[in-house]
């Protein structure tokens, strides 16, 4: 739950920023403040769970740029134009048995809109906003990366943003069949309304569908230190309609430290000039509910769980990059191990992932000058499982704040697992 | 297909190969008879299905299947577009008498791999899951007792798609003659072909060749009989449209770049004008191997094609070793006598390989000849949720805007059809 008190701390140490300091030795758990007053600041973050279901436009009826008489702009030749409704999207993880894992999910009104353009890259795919990439051919059946070049996200008629984003396709076969996942990082580059001013991170994760739409889970996390989005007020709950992809599961969990004891240690280096930092933490189900009833236009509630999975990341980036921007942001990489647990903490399954695109901004807050901080996101494939998650294939996306000394987290996540409405793991 | 796109203005002024003639890019034939050398090749539909007499024989590398090696029966196959009416573009297909047989080897091969047909590719593991290049490293098409046909060599591609539930491995290539027998020594020519591998690892499908027939020793003004025979497809759940595309005439059919928002080229803008056309082949003890000259008939639809170059780091040239290489996406709208359009389908070319040739009537004059093939991404009017490939196999000349581009395209379009579709009423039986 948002909480509306905001403590006033005082800086307990003094701490070099994460641009400033030496790769080594950073002590990452020192408190420039107190653990749980950067908590507090990190959690101060409007989180959107959304669902992306294609319009009932026909593909031709949309081009890849204005010009429809080049050619060029034919829709799924060098990319897909999208558009699609953001719908409310609901996943709950119950606690985990050694048997089962049930995910109750449920997609419901539309409470946006999203409009983008992804264009395929020819040679690796860099951060460029405002630049078309040199384009490559859309081809379903090889792994592709691609440009979110523009990307409109729209909450009625005032709130808005344009985002930025670079993505992914993964071919796969599921249950036999032939399949597509695509998933998308990017920034919120600027908005009007209640987004205007703000920053924030999105993921998405999904399927391309034969007529070249976008079905599946949206992430986006807007730094909301004035409780511009967030509400204490129970948001309504959802009217589902019929699952767009019923061959799609989505655990959307919320993690963070058990508390302030937990410590982050620097693992071996990859090499590179890179470090690694190995952090566990924790996972609960969470809502992220969204609605745009009524006036004040789109809020956000998050409530929280118990815990269902740990998680045992080490993640990959160089220490002494200069902070992360809109126009440049800091590549990170990463390998997460989730142990869900049951009710007593006893390893139920696991699930294995990694973030092979990961993008970061610098963090500032402003009720607590001098505390380094860090937004970032990202995506990759889930590379196994164990247990009743044994053979699960399909995406992982990261959305998270997290403070640099000290270390405090909140992390959004979201397992999207394909065809996986076997005995193991169930949705309903 | 627009292969034309990524040369812009660079065929006159590249470096020529050493057999090649010295590129002057002139000529004194008018348009009409450039158009005449374009279409004078013997162009003819065949269709491979599997010998049932011969099983086929799997390539293994360590332990691993890396292809195929078979022989399979070439027929005649004869392709008919209906003049495009509602409800829907349809096509007859026929499937005639075995008239010859393809020795063929595939081998798979990495997807960065540079095939050539004196070089055994590195062993790679075929995997029906994934969409993998294949070699054909042998490729023999023998008509009648075998004295006639060419040895050729080519590259290709594998698409695991499914339909109505059930995997299939649809298979996609381009081929360059190496060398002709018979009538067909000294003659120079492509084909493309997409069909499917079956279960057992032999192949099943269309073959369009066009083998360029200057001095007219392979076709002829006859009317050739029609298919003796007809047989049942192994595809019989798709049907295969045919349909010409040559440029017609005022502003809409000019070409343009295409422009990056940096104002640079990235690109070319070709439109066409589709139109009926076929032809066939026939082998007789008589005669040997015959082809039917080219029929272009009425215009039926509209190309809006955006097509470039692979790789714009090598040069313009494309030789039988280094063909040049293509890609592109292209709107092809097909349209009733009243010029309404009944459906159109969106392709995109992955793979296209063009071949310089110079006719002896214009030894001065690069030609080109290509081929090419992709998928289909989806369908509008008639062909909403339409799911299958293109492909075709083309002659140019051409010289950059303003200049004249010649053209004869021949298009196909296999397309999953279990209702029938897209399916002709002549064609029930054959299918």
């Amino acid at each position: 739950m948002a909480n509306s008190q905001t403590p006033q701390q005082a800086p307990v140490a003094q701490s070099t920023s994460a641009a400033s300091a030496p790769p080594a030795p950073l002590d990452v758990n020192a408190e420039t403040y107190p653990f749980d007053f950067v908590q507090y600041l990190l959690d101060q973050t409007a989180n959107f769970s959304l669902f992306s279901v294609p319009e009932r436009r026909h593909p031709e009826d949309l081009s890849l740029t204005s010009d429809r008489n080049d050619w060029f702009s034919i829709n799924g030749g060098y990319g897909l134009a999208i558009s699609s409704e953001l719908r409310r999207f609901d996943s709950f993880v119950a606690t985990p048995s050694c048997d089962e894992v049930t995910v109750s999910q449920g997609v419901g009104e539309t409470v946006g809109s999203m409009k983008a353009r992804w264009v395929f890259c020819a040679e690796g795919c860099n951060w460029t906003p405002g630049h078309l990439p040199t384009p490559a051919q859309y081809d379903p059946w090889i792994p592709q990366c691609f440009a979110m070049i523009e990307g409109g996200f729209r909450f009625g008629e005032e709130d808005r943003f344009n985002g930025y984003g670079l993505g992914c396709t993964y071919p796969i076969t599921a249950g036999g069949q032939p399949r597509l996942l695509a998933a998308v990082v990017g920034n919120v580059m600027s908005g009007e309304g209640k987004f205007r001013g703000r920053e924030g991170s999105f993921v998405m994760t999904g399927t391309i569908t034969p007529s070249l739409g976008f079905v599946g889970q949206v992430s986006l996390r807007i730094v909301d230190p004035q409780g511009a989005f967030r509400t204490e007020r129970e948001l309504p709950a959802l009217t589902a309609i019929t699952d767009p992809d019923p061959s799609s599961t989505f655990m959307v969990i919320r993690g963070d430290k058990k508390d302030k004891t937990v410590r982050t240690e620097f693992g071996p280096p990859p090499g590179g000039g890179l470090v690694s930092l190995v952090t566990p933490s924790q996972f609960r189900a969470a809502q992220f509910n969204v609605a745009r009833r009524g006036g004040g236009g789109v809020r956000t509630e998050t409530r929280v769980g118990p815990v269902v999975a740990r998680m045992d990341a080490t993640v990959f980036f160089n220490l002494g990059a200069t902070p992360g921007t809109a126009a440049a942001p800091v590549p990170f990489s990463t390998e997460e191990l989730y142990t869900f647990v049951d009710s007593r903490g006893r390893e139920a399954a696991t699930l294995t992932a990694r973030v092979e695109h990961g993008i970061s901004f610098d963090l500032k807050f402003p009720a607590a000058p001098g505390q380094p901080g860090v937004r970032f996101a990202g995506f990759g494939p889930i590379t196994g499982g164990t247990g009743p998650l044994e053979g699960a294939q399909g995406i992982l996306t990261v959305n998270s704040l997290i403070g640099i000394a000290p270390h405090a987290l909140t992390l959004m996540h979201v397992l999207h697992l394909v065809d996986a409405g076997g005995p193991s793991l169930r949705k309903c | 297909m627009s292969n034309e796109a990524s040369v812009k203005q660079g065929a006159a002024a590249a470096p020529r190969s050493a057999s090649a003639p010295p590129a002057t890019e002139v000529s004194n034939l008018s348009n009409e008879a450039l158009q005449a050398l374009v279409d004078s090749s013997a162009v003819f539909n065949a269709y491979v299905a599997p010998d049932p007499a011969r099983a086929v024989q799997t390539e293994m590398k360590n332990g691993v299947v890396t292809g195929i090696r078979c022989i399979g029966l070439l027929h005649r196959f004869d392709l008919e577009l209906e003049t495009p009416s509602h409800p829907c573009v349809k096509a007859v297909n026929v499937l005639g008498e075995a008239a010859g047989r393809v020795e063929m080897r595939w081998i798979i091969v990495p997807n960065s791999y540079a095939a050539r047909p004196d070089t055994e590719p590195p062993p790679t593991a075929f995997d029906r899951t994934c969409s993998q290049r294949f070699s054909m490293q042998e490729m023999t098409f023998l008509f009648g007792d075998g004295r006639e046909g060419f040895r050729s060599f080519g590259t290709g591609r594998t698409f695991p798609v499914t339909c109505n539930g059930r995997s299939r491995t649809v298979v996609a290539a381009i081929g360059n003659i190496t060398e002709g027998l018979g009538k067909f020594q000294g003659h120079s020519g492509t084909f493309t072909l997409c069909g499917e591998l079956l279960p057992d690892g032999g192949f099943a499908g269309h073959v369009i060749v066009r083998v360029v027939d200057e001095q007219g020793d392979l076709r002829t003004s006859e009317t050739l009989p029609p298919p003796a025979a007809v047989v049942q497809r192994p595809d019989a759940d798709f049907t295969y449209l045919a349909w010409l595309a040559q440029k017609g005439k005022g502003p809409i059919m000019e070409n343009r770049p295409s422009f990056t928002p940096d104002g640079e080229i990235r690109g070319l803008n070709i439109a066409m004008e589709l139109k009926h056309g076929n032809s066939r082949f026939t082998v007789d003890q008589t005669h040997g191997f015959r082809s039917s000259i080219l029929r272009v008939g009425e215009a039926i639809g509209l190309e809006e094609g955006y097509g470039r170059q692979s790789n714009p780091n090598v040069g313009p040239e494309g030789t039988a070793l280094n063909p040049f290489q293509f890609e592109g996406v292209a709107r092809y709208s097909f349209q009733d006598r009243e010029g309404k359009t009944v459906g159109a389908i969106v392709t995109n070319v992955l793979e296209g390989r063009r071949f310089d040739f110079w006719f002896a009537a214009t030894p001065n004059k690069i030609s080109w000849r290509f081929g090419f093939f992709g998928p289909i991404v989806y369908g509008t009017g008639c062909f909403r949720g339409v799911e299958g490939m293109f492909y075709g196999a083309s002659h140019s000349f051409f010289d950059p805007p303003p200049g004249a581009h010649i053209i004869t395209h021949c298009y196909f379009a296999r397309l999953y059809d279990p209702t029938g579709k897209y399916r002709g009423a002549l064609g029930s039986s054959g299918q």
